[in-house]
């Protein structure tokens, strides 16, 4: 198996070694295959976004002069396909509720990974509208500096920054409607 | 503004002497502290990534479509097209020119003059009756619709299996 060399492997595609383009969709398929996931709401809609989002990456090869990191490249690429697609298509929703929280369940006594909060949050992350949602998924799970997520969205760092507190509050929001607020502390 | 100053208290924004007093006021108001503390919460329940899985084939489909070669064949059709509706059209004009001049002046005489501007001064060695010219115009016109209507309809209903 080869071995990823960001630098040598974007050269060698830019040559013509059409196939090490595998390598980089590898690299990237996980966390890209979640922003499209988090903005479409759905497995289907999002593995097309993806494949898209690749396509173009890979047509648009040409462009990238490594003036920003080749991952803000790609995410900007991924975050605006996955942005027109929710726009033309009508966001479906899961039709079954989250499991219930275990009753008199305490934070301190539940395991990090708690299923049930797991899934209240992804519900709750699912109400979002995807530039909210977007934003959560690239500064928590994807580690994206504020000044990365403002390239990759093309908001300014302070609009982004507001942008996150008002996905957050929407969140906590979300969890206080359905009576749950307690079980994020 | 209270919901500003409490994003830039988390997003550690403020200067020493605003955060001390925002700090006061936590101290102070009940409610204005719990918020907080469930932003906070928050932001730490939100850092626990799910396991996505995409595709397992996802990467094979990527290659196979920029791997596979772009079709031409439609630009090839415009061509044929633009070539056959701009026949149909000239006919047609020299058709109306023709049919316009009669008198005792002939298709071929009409032809003839309207060259001369361009240089070109010789007797053209095919003389065929008037009618036929007209003819061979309205068909060439006809064909470039008919051909033209099909183009559209076929394109129209690959779009929509798309």
């Amino acid at each position: 198996m080869k071995q990823y060399d960001e630098r040598l492997t974007l050269e060698s595609v830019k040559a013509g070694n059409t196939s090490d383009f595998r390598l980089i969709v590898e690299r990237y398929e996980k966390k890209a295959y979640g922003l499209c996931l988090r903005m479409l709401g759905n497995a289907e809609d999002a593995a097309d976004c993806l494949q898209d989002s690749f396509v173009k990456a890979y047509e648009r090869l040409g462009q990238f002069r490594g003036e920003s990191k080749f991952s803000t490249w790609l995410y900007r690429i991924v975050y605006t396909t996955a942005l027109n697609r929710s726009a033309a298509r009508k966001r479906r929703r899961e039709s079954e509720a989250p499991p219930e929280l275990g009753e008199g369940a305490r934070a301190e006594d539940r395991a990090e990974r708690d299923p049930a909060l797991s899934a209240w949050i992804e519900r709750a992350l699912d109400a979002l509208p995807p530039a909210q949602s977007a934003l959560i998924e690239l500064y928590y799970r994807d580690d994206l500096t504020i000044a990365e997520i403002a390239e990759t969205t093309g908001l300014s760092e302070t609009n982004a920054k507001v942008t996150l507190h008002r996905a957050r509050e929407r969140i906590r929001q979300y969890f206080k409607t359905h009576g749950i607020e307690e079980e994020l502390r | 503004m209270k919901d500003e100053q409490l994003r830039r208290y988390l997003d550690d924004e403020q200067a020493p002497a605003e955060r001390a007093e925002f700090e006061r006021r936590l101290s102070e108001d009940e409610t204005l502290r719990r918020l907080a503390e469930a932003h906070r919460a928050l932001a730490s329940r939100l850092r626990v990534e799910p396991n996505y899985e995409p595709p397992a084939d996802l990467a094979d489909r990527v290659m196979n479509q920029i791997v596979k070669p772009k079709k031409r064949t439609s630009r090839g059709g415009m061509f044929f097209l633009w070539a056959l509706i701009t026949l149909g059209v000239a006919l047609g004009v020299l058709t109306s020119v023709a049919a316009t001049t009669g008198g005792d002046v002939s298709f071929a005489e009409t032809i003839e003059r309207a060259l001369i501007p361009l240089g070109v001064e010789r007797r053209l060695s095919v003389d065929l009756p008037e009618a036929s010219f007209r003819t061979l115009g309205y068909a060439g016109g006809l064909i470039a619709l008919i051909y033209a209507y099909f183009a559209a309809e076929t394109r129209r209903r690959v779009k929509s299996i798309r």
